[in-house]
């Protein structure tokens, strides 16, 4: 790669722009990456392949479901942009998992595609700091940094036409166009999502700098015409009926409401969709060797769940709506990379689907993605200054896995500039924190989705109580306004009021009060009992609690919800907030960046070479490596002690 | 995993085996809490153990186990620097366990080894060099986890383990799969049909408990004790395992009227052979009586009874009387071994005397074995038997059981058991028994699924420190194997 000094000297270099961030990718990523460095007050300039497909909803059209519905809420808690845009362009609100507790209760959302685009380069040009620029940037500008051997430091970019910007600190994040490669069947085509041309070079650029790379696999359905498909045979799948926001700044608020509310139709494949497939396995490039990227066990193709699953009869398939104005419809479910006639044939065996008319054909991705363990926590790459990596190049799949990677990494690179401490958002504040960390610290050997199984402290990751756990950082870090912050402390206030009346509230047993408890499915009372206590009793709940509670205060629902769960599940939240202590407590204790691992006696040799080239920020980080056993931890321990106060460094 | 320094831990700060006392600590700060909930002082002029200060000895009653003195060392001002609580309690096995059992369930961790050394030097109650030496200690560990791990991959434990344990993860991996990846809000079935694959989970779980038991033994020793009705044959049985006169035998009824003891290692574990008077009650001689008492105690200890029933049969009343002894040891979980002695008369007696056939029918279920001295094989059996004992826990080891030892080289090859011995890893399992029968109880009480989740995850969590797994991942593996998700 090319120092700034080097293309310079060329003839008719030309330098373009400066700034102090630049963002290579304006998809969700890059959208939040840009916007929060902006707002924090730093130039940026933002560099997309294409002005009308940012911000695109290639695959599924919606934002959210498990997992990711709590961390859109944590996206907008920190002061990003995802769940406020989701909000104003939603066409179908569920939540998911109402009735399995308080830690698993996901928001998600079906999206007008096109609408939440154009609401996002709206929000992007409107960014007084932020400078769009449609252009392919194929180079990167990295120099040595004098004096300090395997250390780099990043200058700028180098545009396919030749061009420079000049930056300190660049984010990368090209999503799947990095070298991407679509692939129908025996056609295989280097291209992005949706026809949109691929990034070539970038890839090229990143191989050179010595970034360990692989290729991963992802695929996306068909979109069929509605009008074609007998919606009326299919099991329909409504909206809820009572929408609630992503946003805080939606929360509560009267006026909001979604789009609209299109319901989803299920339908199933059935016995000749397996055979039609199992006949016509060789066609399939999955099993032809065609593709060889690594795709996700958790979004499989359809001919993936037959020859994995062949004892399911059937699977279903989820027709969703793409937006207010279009017909297509994604055929969630049939997901495939077969040739197209095979497609087509397969049609005829999905009850519903028989005469759809396809309008997009389903299509396999293969893109190039770095290791993310040679990263940092704060997303910037070890020994080279001033690169941040962000979203799919990272391993990570999901829109919205991608946004919370490109707001931390705008948030650091923003940091770094200022010459402070990275924001690292740990295991037990966010699922934020769960994401980087399992990328950085674990690695991934496929496309990554954030599952509500991957947390250890999930009780206390909801989706109520994101902004409780991130506004004051978001606040703190500059990017939540004054007013949203004055509105989150008298939310807190108003839940803390609510918990101390309802302790305060006592019920008599009376006629009245055995009544309403039988009818609850409850039993009656022995004593008298505060309505902090009723609470607790499974079978109850602070609206079946009304009629015994004729004080009760007009609040916000966001406000009796926090209330109930906390109230609720008190025991066992204070079970995880143990937990959690015991966590900070290791990762809490910091690793210097230069220890020389090598001298410390009674470590393992593996242990010794995995924590030389990862060099964990922390115990706790450092605990989680695999190859780290629980005995090299305490070694580590016993030896940080030992040189407490002690100048470390490698002689 | 936990390396955590701010929890509570506890072991016995004296080595193992009999002795006249013991001394358990208690390190952390819970420490004060438990003892408050077990420890009751004599008299009143003590206060409760959470308010104790600076350094302070009380004497009092260990739950309804044990008299005990109890010494207090507050924070900063111990070994450790944490609260510590200090036990001396009486020094036998049964005490010790019962000890330590309660304090574990009281919400201390068994500590591990070196551990309450590496608190002092955490705390800075510990010197560079006593540092240094603390290190070799965690080094010499980890030399011993490396060679846990290869045996590991080698198949025997984490195999025999992993079939227990998969279970579990199997229900979990459903319930996850439910909250991750299930569109549907929650159906009847669900519920029903992760209640019953506990159950399922909850009975692997005992099994495998039920295979720790001899990890104490094999540690300190199994304690066997031959008993029976006088004059069966039961010092000549000592004296062949012994493989000297160390007992006098006599045809005399009654010459062994005090116990006897002898140690002797049997396939390279350590056994304590009691050789009893028998169990003559009517006696009037108060020597004998005495004898007898000492008996019984030593059965209430014993680890194993060997049973022994000789021809000439009794008459039927002490028969009846025996017969009701070995139904109420067996009936305490004692394990016991009937052995039918003087087996090379047998051809010589009416075929009412066959005690083969008497023993089926008497002591249907318990195992029984021929033996007599005079013949060559049985002593050898008699010894496999007991070293197989030691290595299983059990003297049926149940068919997977079986297959570990078709497996396993030779029945002496226990080395891979070591690792599955510890009173630790049998702490580790009963505490995940106890949180998979919390959690079936939050599913019949209409608990959330996510809570039930936390419990089964944190049973998990007690078995990977046995396993080394990844809890979440090897979850993660579970989900993607078993179910078909994803849209």
């Amino acid at each position: 790669m090319p120092s700034l000094a080097e293309a310079l000297s060329k003839p008719n270099a030309f330098v373009a722009g400066q700034a102090d961030v630049i963002v290579v990718g304006a998809g969700h990523a890059g959208c939040e990456a840009a916007l929060a460095a902006a707002r924090l007050g730093h130039r940026v300039i933002l560099f997309t392949m294409t002005l009308d497909s940012l911000a695109n909803l290639p695959c599924n059209p919606n934002i959210g479901g498990t997992a990711k519905g709590q961390m859109v809420r944590e996206i907008d808690a920190m002061g990003g942009e995802m769940g406020r845009l989701a909000d104003l362009h939603m066409i179908q609100f569920r939540m998911l998992n109402a009735t399995k507790g308080p830690a698993v209760m996901s928001p998600r959302a079906q999206m007008d595609r096109t609408g939440y685009q154009r609401g996002m380069k709206q929000v992007l040009e409107s960014e007084p700091n932020l400078k769009l620029i449609q252009q392919e940037i194929t180079g990167l500008l990295v120099d040595d940094v004098a004096g300090e051997p395997g250390r780099r430091k990043t200058e700028g970019v180098i545009a396919a036409t030749g061009s420079l910007y000049i930056a300190t600190d660049v984010i990368v994040c090209p999503g799947t166009f990095l070298d991407g490669r679509v692939i129908i069947g025996d056609s295989v085509r280097d291209s992005g999502p949706d026809q949109l041309s691929p990034s070539i070079g970038l890839g090229e650029a990143l191989t050179a700098l010595g970034l360990p790379t692989r290729r991963f696999k992802t695929g996306t359905p068909g979109r069929f015409h509605r009008r074609s498909i007998d919606l009326d045979r299919m099991e329909t799948q409504a909206a809820d009926r009572q929408a609630k926001p992503f946003s805080f700044d939606h929360e509560d608020d009267p006026t909001w409401r979604p789009s609209a509310e299109m319901p989803c139709y299920i339908t199933w494949t059935s016995d000749a969709t397996r055979q039609l497939l199992s006949d016509n396995m060789d066609r399939s490039p999955l099993y032809s060797g065609v593709i060889e990227g690594v795709g996700p066990r958790y979004c499989p193709s359809i001919e993936d769940k037959i020859v994995k699953f062949p004892s399911h009869a059937r699977h279903h398939v989820f027709l969703e709506p793409t937006g207010l104005d279009t017909h297509e419809m994604y055929a969630s479910g049939l997901s495939t990379s077969m040739p197209e006639d095979v497609q087509r044939a397969m049609l005829d065996t999905v009850p519903g689907m028989e005469t759809a008319e396809m309008m997009r054909p389903a299509y396999a991705i293969e893109y190039l993605c770095v290791d993310p363990t040679i990263l940092k926590l704060s997303l910037e790459v070890n020994n080279i200054e001033g690169l941040f990596l962000a979203g799919q190049i990272n391993g990570s799949s999901g829109y919205e896995e991608a946004a919370a990677q490109g707001l931390m990494a705008g948030i650091n690179a923003v940091l770094r500039q200022k010459g402070e401490e990275p924001l690292i958002i740990d295991r037990s504040e966010g699922y934020i924190g769960v994401l980087i960390d399992d990328l950085v610290t674990k690695g991934t050997n496929e496309p990554y989705r954030l599952m509500t199984s991957r947390a250890e402290y999930r009780l206390i990751l909801r989706q109520d109580n994101a902004d409780a756990r991130l506004s004051p950082i978001g606040y703190k870090i500059g990017l939540l306004s004054e007013q949203r912050y004055q509105r989150f402390l008298s939310k807190q206030a108003a839940i803390k009021e609510e918990k101390d009346r309802l302790k305060d509230t006592l019920v008599k047993k009376s006629d009245l009060s055995d009544k309403i408890l039988e009818d609850a499915g409850s039993t009656p009372l022995r004593r008298t009992t505060s309505l902090y206590q009723l609470l607790k009793r499974p079978e109850l709940s602070y609206g079946t609690l009304a009629p015994l509670d004729p004080e009760r205060p007009t609040l916000l629902p966001s406000v009796c919800e926090s209330a109930e769960i906390q109230i609720r599940y008190e025991g066992y939240i204070r079970l995880e907030h143990n937990r959690v202590e015991r966590f900070r407590k290791l990762e809490h204790r910091r690793l210097p960046n230069d220890i020389a691992y090598d001298a410390i006696r009674g470590l393992r040799l593996e242990a010794r070479q995995k924590l030389a080239v990862r060099k964990p920020g922390s115990v706790g980080q450092a605990s989680r490596i695999s190859g780290v056993s629980p005995a090299d931890i305490q070694v580590l321990l016993v030896w940080l002690e030992q040189h407490k106060g002690q100048a470390v460094s490698r002689e | 995993m936990n390396y955590s320094d701010i929890d509570t831990i506890a072991a016995f700060s004296t080595p193992p085996g009999e002795s006249g006392l013991a001394v358990f600590r208690i390190s952390g700060p819970e420490s004060g809490l438990i003892c408050d909930k077990l420890f009751v002082p004599f008299g009143t002029r003590f206060p409760k153990p959470s308010d104790m200060e600076g350094y302070t000895l009380a004497p009092g009653n260990w739950g309804d186990m044990d008299e005990v003195v109890l010494a207090c060392f507050r924070a900063p001002n111990s070994y450790t620097g944490d609260d510590v609580y200090e036990i001396s309690c009486h020094g036998g096995q049964a005490v010790r366990q019962a000890i330590f059992d309660s304090v574990i369930a009281a919400g201390a961790r068994s500590a591990g080894p070196g551990e309450f050394s590496r608190r002092a030097f955490i705390n800075g109650k510990m010197d560079l060099s006593a540092a240094e030496a603390v290190m070799d200690l965690i080094g010499a560990q980890a030399e011993k986890q490396a060679q846990v791990a290869f045996r590991q991959l080698k198949g025997g434990i984490s195999r025999t383990v992993h079939r227990r344990v998969d279970q579990l993860y199997g229900t979990l991996a459903h319930l996850e799969m439910l909250l991750d990846w299930d569109e549907e809000e929650e159906r009847a079935e669900d519920r029903a049909t992760l209640i019953r694959e506990l159950d399922e989970a909850s009975v692997e779980l005992g099994r495998l408990s039920a295979t720790f038991v001899s990890g104490r033994v094999i540690r300190e020793g199994l304690a066997v004790v031959i008993a029976g009705s006088p004059n069966v044959g039961k010092s000549s049985i000592l004296n062949a395992l012994a493989g000297r006169d160390r007992a006098i035998v006599s045809p005399i009824p009654g010459t062994t009227r005090d116990t006897v003891e002898i140690d002797l290692t049997l396939g390279g574990y350590l056994v304590h052979l009691t050789d009893t008077a028998g169990l003559a009650v009517d006696s009037h001689d108060p020597i004998e009586r005495e004898g007898v008492t000492r008996a019984e105690s030593a059965l209430e200890e014993a680890d194993l009874i060997l049973w022994v029933v000789s021809p000439p049969l009794p008459c039927v009343s002490e028969r009846e009387r025996e017969a009701l002894r070995i139904d109420q040891l067996v009936a305490q979980g004692k394990p016991l071994l009937v052995i039918l002695g003087k087996d090379d008369l047998r051809i010589t007696l009416p075929q009412e005397e066959d005690l083969t056939k008497y023993a089926a029918q008497r002591f249907a279920g318990v195992p029984s074995m021929t033996w007599s001295d005079k013949q060559e094989g049985d002593l050898t059996r008699l010894r496999d038997t007991i070293i197989t004992f030691i290595g299983y826990g059990q003297l049926q080891p149940d068919p997977v059981t079986r297959e570990r030892q078709a497996t396993s080289s030779t029945v002496g090859d226990m080395e891979s058991h070591e690792v599955l011995t510890h009173a630790r890893h049998k702490a580790a399992i009963d505490r995940a028994i106890a949180l998979v029968t919390q959690s079936q109880m939050d599913l019949k009480n209409n608990f959330s699924f996510d809570l039930v989740a936390i419990t089964l995850k944190e049973a998990l969590t007690e078995l990977a420190t046995i396993t080394g797994d990844d809890v979440s991942e090897t979850l993660i593996e579970t989900i993607f194997n078993r179910f078909c998700v994803g849209k």
